[in-house]
């Protein structure tokens, strides 16, 4: 399957000529500057350095050295090199960091990228500006969506969840022989956190307020955690200790037969669990019954050092790998996960797919473009960067972010909540008031 | 004959000229030392009295605040207790198992130094890929491991290691001692095959049995360097945090998560590297306390040999 | 039981628990070598076939051209043997020196390089990667070679002072009253007593430096000077969604090579290591 996806790569790199939108001024280009990305999967990689390949063919006098981490060795990297005082050319930023390392003066500005680019062509909501200026150049969404077992939903004689009270009933019913009707991460990691900051989002509050103070003690949390609670019950015993990976294995094992993830589960089923391809679907998340009308999309930025010694080069090389060809074909190397950012790219991803014969985009080719438009919806909703955007049953996108979201991850406070619901039977209330405690402690410890 | 063990080396008669060449010997040690420990730690302890946002790169003096601060948070003391647990626990299964594996694999067997090398895998297998492989193995609907756990009856419906708050640390001292145990085994190893065969072909003749040779015989001869193994190997688990990280991710609630743990997330979440440096000076005292406990105990076993 | 029957059964028992250590040090390396040749439909089958149906050679290929593998391999090779022998060799003369003369000092060197070994690396790397930058030399392997030297140094210092101070002085003595140098005292005499405890401090500091991943993430960042544990700690990424079939094959190439070397090489170095021991 991987060998057949990269055929059709290096065919559509061949017949595209690989000629970007708008090509980069080689003339007056050179030096060298460090790539680090986040995107290590095989057929990623194998992409990325194409990409880097023609462009320094087009440039001779530029160098790109890639440098592929995890987000956790990610940001040890740009720490130390901070630390020691040397440069940060190209780094990738995670939507939740974005905030807090623009707010430290740490990366360059890209208002003059965007704007060459073209503020309309940057789809709703990809973009976060940081005190007027954007400092992360949206390359690729995802967006979170719900996964079903049609074979078994038709056998049981129901229909796909909308609400939460439906997904609850449908989880009931077919957990049975073996399988389980839903999974859920619920370890002490980023997932159960994001996870728990989605449901508290649809249930009508926010993890913090516009003034950035947490709103934990509240009515939407409590529910939250009563529908985790709820929902649970027809999960996998071992969720309290999965993250993000298990989901895939749950689903595509068949031992799962609803599960919430964002698209990697396309291409995963195409790859390891074939006989499941006409037997699922993918929908929008049921939402809370008298919540908001929420659905959820995020962006990853690539991001430029403040201290960087080639800011030139890093811009020309950011416009060349993101736009287009080259990033229609990144999109394609993760089909239905990696969402274009850009409203042209999205269109020539739509082309591609629709008419495409390769066997995965042609099988899961609704599925992939259902996936593009789901987080460019007007529904969607950026959830862990966002601060005091949810009001009841409404939202607006206020475009204040979250910069206290790194210390919900580092004190595990709302995947704490979730565990101590789950795993001691503490009472919603009693877990969300003392999460509260927490979070306020922590935001007066660091003054 | 008992070779006694002493640390303290005597003076001999030749003098100076040897004093000297005694201090030259240790001058490559003492340059390692100097450049390229002394002064990260000299820099650490500056780092520590300061409020040092590792982002901004802004820091201001602020004297013991932020050792005031970790000791006074509960998180602390019950940190170092699983940080304790942790370390012990997997120090002393390791430390019996490759002192066992050692004997065992000293004695005539086919394909020894096969078997030798053999079992030095799970030390040289990286460390992501070991704790992706048994978090596979031991995933609930999947897992091979949990799968077996289930048919020998050591659970109901699945033995959830990492997931369950009382079986998440021995899960990951089981991993740890499944680990580190060769580490122990080689370093005994380097001195069993030292031993002289005389005597224990005079024990035979006396009459002692397996266990009498081991502990008459052996065990003197390898205490020495087994316990010095094993300190460092107390010194490496009580710092250690990646394994736990990749594992578990010091859950479920904070059940596995030790002080080093909390050290790199301070650092690297809060990007406070002042308070992560707090956190690592008293890790450095607790483990001087440790040694120094060391010492004293070796000083008594000295007196008594 | 008459005396052979109790032999007999206790070399039974004896070849049972061998066995099983074998199997339990080693079904990781079996699943990682079986499963780097499936392919990836094989690899999520559940349940469980051990040996591949259909043998395939695409996750090494794959491995291949995502990384420069060959390259990263000598890096480490060279970096770790690099490592060792310097280690050793400090490690040798410091032992040698602790416990055969008296100087002033001495023993609080000896403590002090046991409390060098306590900081945690965390937060020695930081400082360090700073010197080095100033000395513009991020990105150099010489340099992350002695680094890395450095975190196996006090563990080698100590573990050789402890095999030293286990020789007695007596032979040297002996010897040196029959006339030998210092020297040709220490090459005779202790060295072929210290042999094994040499290659046993050796293989522990070698492999040390081969999964070093903290010391090379953050002193290391271009492409040719990548180690191998970068290599495979960048295949996974934040998500624990793991390319299964190129992270098995990279652990077999990771790990094979090593035990082999230990197997083959390290026996004919010194002809010492599976010899030597006792019957007991």
């Amino acid at each position: 399957m991987k060998k057949g996806l990269g055929v059709f790569l290096a065919l559509v790199l061949l017949l595209s000529g690989l000629t970007p939108l708008a090509t980069a001024e080689s003339g007056g280009l050179s030096g060298t500057i460090t790539f680090l990305s986040g995107e290590t999967d095989e057929e990623q990689v194998l992409v990325t350095r194409a990409v880097i390949a023609a462009f320094e063919k087009e440039n001779p006098n530029c160098k790109i050295e890639l440098v592929l981490a995890g987000m956790d060795d990610r940001e040890e990297s740009i720490m130390a090199d901070l630390y020691a005082g040397a440069p940060v050319d190209l780094i990738t930023v995670d939507v939740e960091s974005i905030g807090t390392y623009a707010n430290a003066g740490i990366l360059y500005p890209l208002d003059d990228l965007i704007q060459e680019i073209g503020e309309d062509d940057f789809i709703q909501g990809s973009r976060l500006q940081v005190n007027g200026h954007d400092y992360g150049f949206p390359y690729a969404g995802c967006s979170m969506m719900m996964y079903v077992r049609n074979d078994l939903l038709e056998a049981a004689g129901l229909k796909v969840p909308t609400t939460w009270s439906e997904l609850l009933e449908v989880a009931k019913a077919l957990t049975k022989d073996g399988v389980y009707g839903c999974c859920l991460p619920a370890g002490q990691n980023n997932a159960t956190t994001l996870w728990a900051n989605m449901f508290i989002n649809m249930a009508g509050g926010n993890v913090c307020g516009t003034d950035l103070q947490p709103t934990l003690d509240t009515e939407p949390v409590r529910k939250a955690l009563q529908f985790y609670k709820d929902l649970a019950q027809y999960c996998p015993e071992g969720i309290s200790s999965y993250g993000y990976g298990d989901q895939i294995t749950a689903f595509c094992s068949g031992k799962a037969s609803i599960t919430f993830y964002q698209g990697r589960v396309i291409a995963r089923v195409f790859s390891e669990a074939p006989d499941l391809l006409d037997r699922y679907g993918v929908y929008e998340i049921p939402t809370c019954d008298d919540g908001a009308p929420l659905q959820f999309s995020s962006y990853n930025y690539y991001a430029l050092g403040a201290n960087t010694q080639n800011p030139e080069l890093a811009k020309a090389f950011l416009k060349y790998l993101c736009t287009g060809q080259n990033a229609a074909n990144f999109a394609l190397s993760a089909p239905g996960h990696i969402t274009p950012s850009l409203h042209s790219v999205k269109n020539l991803l739509t082309d591609i797919v629709k008419t495409s014969t390769e066997p995965i985009l042609a099988k899961s080719a609704e599925k992939i473009l259902f996936s593009f438009d789901h987080a460019a919806g007007e529904k969607g909703f950026n959830e862990s960067a966002n601060a005091g955007g949810v009001t009841g049953t409404t939202f607006t996108r206020n475009g204040i972010l979250n910069t206290n979201y790194s210390y919900v991850r580092q004190y595990n406070i709302l995947s704490g909540m979730v565990q101590q619901v789950l795993l001691n039977n503490v009472a919603p209330q009693e877990a969300a008031a003392a999460a509260q405690a927490q979070f306020v402690e922590v935001l007066e410890d660091l003054q | 004959m008992r070779v006694r063990e002493n640390y303290l080396p005597p003076t001999t008669a030749l003098g100076r000229s040897d004093r000297r060449l005694g201090i030259l010997l240790v001058l490559p040690v003492v340059f390692f030392m100097l450049v390229l420990v002394a002064y990260p730690l000299v820099n650490l302890i500056t780092l520590s009295v300061q409020n040092y946002n590792m982002l901004s790169q802004k820091s201001r003096f602020v004297g013991l605040t932020n050792f005031i601060r970790v000791l006074s948070g509960g998180d602390f003391w019950q940190s170092l207790l699983r940080t304790l647990i942790y370390s012990l626990g997997s120090l002393i299964p390791c430390s019996v198992l490759g002192t066992l594996f050692a004997v065992l694999l000293n004695k005539d067997i086919p394909g020894r130094s096969f078997v030798r090398s053999f079992v030095i895998f799970p030390y040289i297998m990286p460390m992501v890929v070991t704790c992706a492989i048994f978090r596979y193995m031991l995933n609930d609907l999947v897992g091979i491991l949990d799968h077996y756990a289930v048919v020998l009856g050591l659970a109901p419906r699945t033995l959830n290691l990492f997931g369950r708050y009382d079986l998440a640390m021995p899960g990951v001292i089981a991993v740890s001692v499944w680990k580190y145990s060769p580490m122990i085994m080689i370093a005994v190893l380097g001195k069993l095959q030292t031993i002289s065969g005389d005597y224990y072909e005079a024990a035979q003749v006396d009459g002692a049995n397996q266990w009498q040779q081991f502990w008459h015989i052996t065990f003197p001869f390898i205490l020495p360097p087994l316990i010095v193994v094993m300190l460092m190997r107390f010194i490496f688990l009580f710092n250690k945090w990646d394994i736990i990280y990749m594992l578990t991710g010091g859950g479920p609630l904070n059940a596995t998560a030790t002080l080093p743990m909390v050290l790199y997330s301070e650092a690297f979440s809060s990007y406070n590297l002042g308070k992560a440096a707090a956190i690592g000076v008293m890790m450095f005292v607790i483990l001087l306390i440790c040694s120094r406990f060391y010492y004293k105990l070796n000083e008594v076993a000295e007196k008594r040999l | 039981m008459t005396l052979s029957h109790r032999t007999v059964l206790h070399k039974a028992i004896l070849y049972g628990v061998v066995l099983l250590l074998v199997v339990v040090a080693l079904f990781p390396l079996a699943w990682a070598i079986f499963g780097s040749l499936k392919t990836s439909q094989e690899l999520y089958n559940f349940p469980y076939n051990l040996l591949p149906q259909a043998p395939t050679l695409n996750n090494y290929n794959m491995l291949l051209s995502l990384s420069n593998f060959f390259r990263s391999f000598t890096n480490t090779f060279f970096t770790s043997v690099a490592a060792t022998a310097l280690s050793l060799l400090v490690a040798c003369l410091s032992g040698y020196s602790l416990t055969r003369f008296a100087f002033p000092g001495s023993k609080l060197l000896k403590r002090l390089i046991l409390d060098t070994y306590m900081i945690p690396s965390i937060l020695l790397v930081l400082p360090i990667y700073s010197i080095l930058t100033k000395l513009n030399l991020r990105d150099n392997l010489m340099a992350y070679t002695l680094m890395v030297t450095s975190t196996t140094l006090p563990f080698c210092v100590w573990l050789m002072t402890s095999y030293f101070a286990g020789v007695s002085m007596s032979f040297e003595e002996a010897a040196m009253i029959d006339g030998c140098s210092r020297f040709k005292a220490f090459y005779k005499v202790v060295v072929p007593q210290l042999t094994p405890a040499i290659i046993a401090t050796g293989i522990q500091a070698f492999i040390l430096v081969w999964n070093d991943l903290m010391y090379a993430k953050i002193l290391l960042s271009s492409e040719e000077n990548r180690t191998l544990s970068l290599v495979i700690s960048s295949m996974f990424a934040q998500e624990q969604v793991y390319p299964w079939g190129v992270i098995l094959a990279g652990t077999v190439v990771a790990t094979v090579p090593v035990l082999l070397m230990f197997i083959f090489g390290v026996d004919k170095l010194i002809g010492g290591w599976s010899e030597g021991g006792v019957k007991g």
